[in-house]
């Protein structure tokens, strides 16, 4: 294996000093548990004691920075998604736009914590309009 | 674990199969369809994560 005909990939010796040698099964295990304890802490689980994932106190962050608190005027929704994942958050756009939808549906939430102007779906499902139309300061109960 | 990251500390791994039954096992625990096995696995062992990438 260490006789590489392919000019492009590198020898060992060009690389790195220190080539470790695994098996397969040690590789997958530790790096498999590694990114998937980083998924679920980073991303699926909410926090016990808010409730919140990193994506929606990345949103209430935001919005906090940019004054959008209750009372102030609506803003696009694309901005704050666009600042969330420029500066936080990064992940897909739709991602962000969806959580914070949520954080703005009444029979999500029973304090949303984000005012919605707009159609920011339904109950039976249909889903909100697209985000270049949509706005939102939030509550300040937080 | 902890080996990757930062240009300076890049380190190649050589990765074997010395056992393809057991590699094969791995695999299907991992990322088959069997949820179950999965949960077992990453409840089993998540205390002792370190470094965690978050």
């Amino acid at each position: 294996m260490d006789e590489r005909d392919n000019k492009l990939v590198p020898t060992r010796a060009q690389h790195s000093k220190l080539v470790l040698d695994r098996s397969v099964e040690d590789e997958m295990e530790t790096s498999y548990l590694q990114y998937s304890m980083s998924v679920i802490v980073s991303r699926a689980l909410p926090d016990v004691r808010d409730g919140l994932k990193p994506v929606h106190r990345r949103i209430l962050y935001v919005m906090d920075k940019n004054n959008l608190r209750a009372g102030s005027k609506h803003t696009k929704s694309a901005q704050i998604v666009g600042e969330v994942m420029g500066k936080y958050h990064p992940h897909g756009d739709t991602a962000i736009y969806d959580a914070m939808v949520r954080l703005a549906q009444p029979f999500s939430t029973r304090y949303p914590l984000v005012d919605g102007q707009g159609n920011f779906g339904s109950m039976d499902g249909d889903p909100a309009a697209a985000y270049r139309v949509y706005r939102s300061p939030h509550d300040p109960r937080i | 674990m902890g080996y990757h990251h930062g240009s300076g500390n890049r380190v190649l791994v050589q990765v074997k199969v010395e056992d393809g039954e057991k590699a094969d096992a791995i695999f299907s625990k991992l990322m088959g369809t069997e949820v179950e096995m999965r949960k077992n696995f990453i409840q089993s062992r998540a205390k002792f994560v370190k470094d965690l990438d978050v």
